[in-house]
C-alpha cells in the first residue's frame, strides 16, 4: 500500500537537474514536510527506506538544486528556497545516520555534510551550516563511529580547508554566530568530536596547518 | 447487541482501555483462568510502562503489545458478567468487520489523512520563513528548543522573585534572627 502512496512517489522520485519543470514554492514546502516526517520516524520507516541508497540518489539530487529551480518565497531575493531543502537534508542525515547506515556509507555521509558545512557554497546560510554541524554531532556520537575513517575529514570539519580561509569548519562558523546558545552548540559539537577522536585529534597539529591561521580562528571564535 | 452486531467487538476493543467504569478488566490472553485483577495490573503496567520510555524508543515499546495476535477477548463487566468474544468462532463477522475497515481506511483515505497531517503539523509556515529571514540564528534556536528552555528558566526565576517576600531581598539573612 505504501508504494501507492503519493508521499512515497514523491520520495522515490526526487527532482533532478534534468527536470525542467519549475517547481511551485508550495511544492517545495510540502516536499520539506514529507522529508520532515521521514526525519521524525526513522524507526517506523526502517524497513521501507534504504538509507544507504538514499545517500547516493535522493539526497545528492536534492542537494544539487540551484537557485533558479526553486522560486523564492519572499520578496527578498537572497532568501532562496534551496536552503529549506538543504537544511532538511542535513537534519535527515543526522536522524538516520545512527539508525540505519552501513559503515561503508560513512565517508559518503561525511562528504555530504561537508558540502553542507562549507561557506564556499552560497546556498549554505548559517542555519544550513548549523544543521550540518548538528548532524555531524549525531554521526560522530554513535556506536558504529570509526575514528580512523573520520580522520581524513577531521581538518575539514574542524577548521576547514585552505580555500575557505578563516570561515570554514565548525570553528570558523563560531565566528559568524552571534547568539551564545548557538556558539555553545558548536562548542558541544567540537567537544564530541574531540572526545570520540581521542588522541587522534592531535594529528591535526601534525598536518600542514598554518599555525597563525589556526590561532587567528581560535581568537575569532 | 454484542452477538448481533459484527462490529461490536471492535468497538469494545477500542473503548475498553479508556472505559474503566464500564468494564473492570480486559484480558488479552486466551482462556485466561488467573485472577483478573492481577492481569489488570499487568495490563495497566504495560501501558504505563510505555510512557516511561524515551521518545526515540516509544515505537519499539508500543509496537510490542499489538504485534501479538489476540485470538479472544474476555470482558468482565461491573456485574461480574463474563462476556467472551471468540474471534475464531465468528469468522464471518470478523471478515465482515475487516471488510468494513478496508472500506473506511482505503488507500485514498490514508493518503488524504497523511497529507492533512503533513499540512497541519509538519509543514513550514510563513512566520517560520519570515523568522528565518529576519533572524536565522534566533529562529534556529527557537525551533530546536534551546531558547525556549532558557526562557522557561528565566520565567521560573521571575515567578520565584515575585513570590519571594521582598523584605528578604533587603535583608537576606533576616530569617536567621
Amino acid at each position: 500500500m505504501l508504494t501507492k502512496h503519493p508521499t512515497y512517489i514523491i520520495l522515490c522520485k526526487p527532482s533532478s537537474r534534468e527536470d525542467t519543470e519549475v517547481i511551485n514554492p508550495d511544492q517545495v514546502i510540502f516536499r520539506e514536510s514529507v522529508y520532515n516526517a521521514v526525519t521524525l520516524n526513522p524507526l517506523a520507516l526502517y524497513d521501507f527506506i534504504d538509507f544507504d541508497s538514499w545517500l547516493d540518489t535522493v539526497i545528492p539530487a536534492e542537494l544539487s538544486f540551484s537557485g533558479p529551480k526553486y522560486l523564492p518565497f519572499t520578496p527578498n531575493p537572497t532568501h532562496c528556497s534551496t536552503k529549506i531543502i538543504r537544511r532538511r537534508m542535513a537534519l535527515l542525515i543526522g536522524a538516520w545516520v545512527g539508525t540505519k547506515c552501513a559503515e561503508a556509507s560513512r565517508p559518503r555521509v561525511y562528504e555530504l555534510l561537508l558540502s553542507l558545512l562549507t561557506p564556499l557554497d552560497t546556498r549554505n546560510d548559517v542555519i544550513v551550516r548549523m544543521s550540518a554541524a548538528t548532524a555531524l554531532q549525531c554521526a560522530v556520537d554513535e556506536w558504529q563511529f570509526k575514528p580512523d575513517d573520520f580522520l581524513t575529514y577531521l581538518e575539514a570539519f574542524l577548521i576547514g580547508t585552505c580555500a575557505e580561509e578563516d570561515k570554514g569548519g565548525i570553528i570558523g562558523l563560531m565566528a559568524f554566530v552571534g547568539h551564545i546558545e548557538a556558539r555553545m552548540k558548536l562548542v558541544r559539537v567540537v567537544e564530541v568530536i574531540v572526545e570520540r577522536m581521542d588522541r587522534r585529534v592531535f594529528t591535526i597539529l601534525s598536518l600542514e596547518v598554518d599555525a597563525h591561521r589556526l590561532f587567528r580562528m581560535f581568537l575569532r571564535s | 447487541m454484542l452477538q448481533n452486531d459484527p462490529l461490536s467487538f471492535l468497538s469494545c476493543t477500542i473503548l475498553l482501555p479508556s472505559s474503566p467504569r464500564l468494564f473492570k478488566f480486559v484480558s488479552t490472553k486466551q482462556n485466561s483462568s488467573t485472577n483478573p485483577w492481577t492481569n489488570r495490573m499487568k495490563n495497566e503496567s504495560r501501558y504505563l510502562g510505555r510512557l516511561s520510555y524515551p521518545p526515540s524508543q516509544q515505537y519499539e515499546a508500543s509496537s510490542k503489545p499489538y504485534q501479538t495476535p489476540k485470538s479472544s477477548i474476555k470482558v468482565f463487566s461491573e456485574s461480574q458478567t463474563e462476556l467472551t468474544l471468540e474471534r475464531e468462532d465468528r469468522a464471518e463477522q470478523v471478515a465482515l468487520a475487516s471488510n468494513n475497515l478496508q472500506t473506511i481506511f482505503n488507500t485514498q483515505t490514508i493518503s488524504d489523512l497523511a497529507i492533512l497531517l503533513l499540512n497541519h503539523f509538519l509543514i513550514l509556515r510563513k512566520p517560520d520563513l519570515e523568522a528565518w529571514e529576519d533572524d536565522p540564528e534566533e529562529w534556529n534556536l527557537e525551533i530546536t528548543g534551546d531558547v525556549v528552555s532558557t526562557e522557561n528558566g528565566l520565567r521560573v526565576i521571575i515567578i520565584l522573585m515575585a513570590k519571594i517576600d521582598r523584605r528578604w531581598l533587603v535583608n537576606p539573612y533576616s530569617w536567621n534572627s
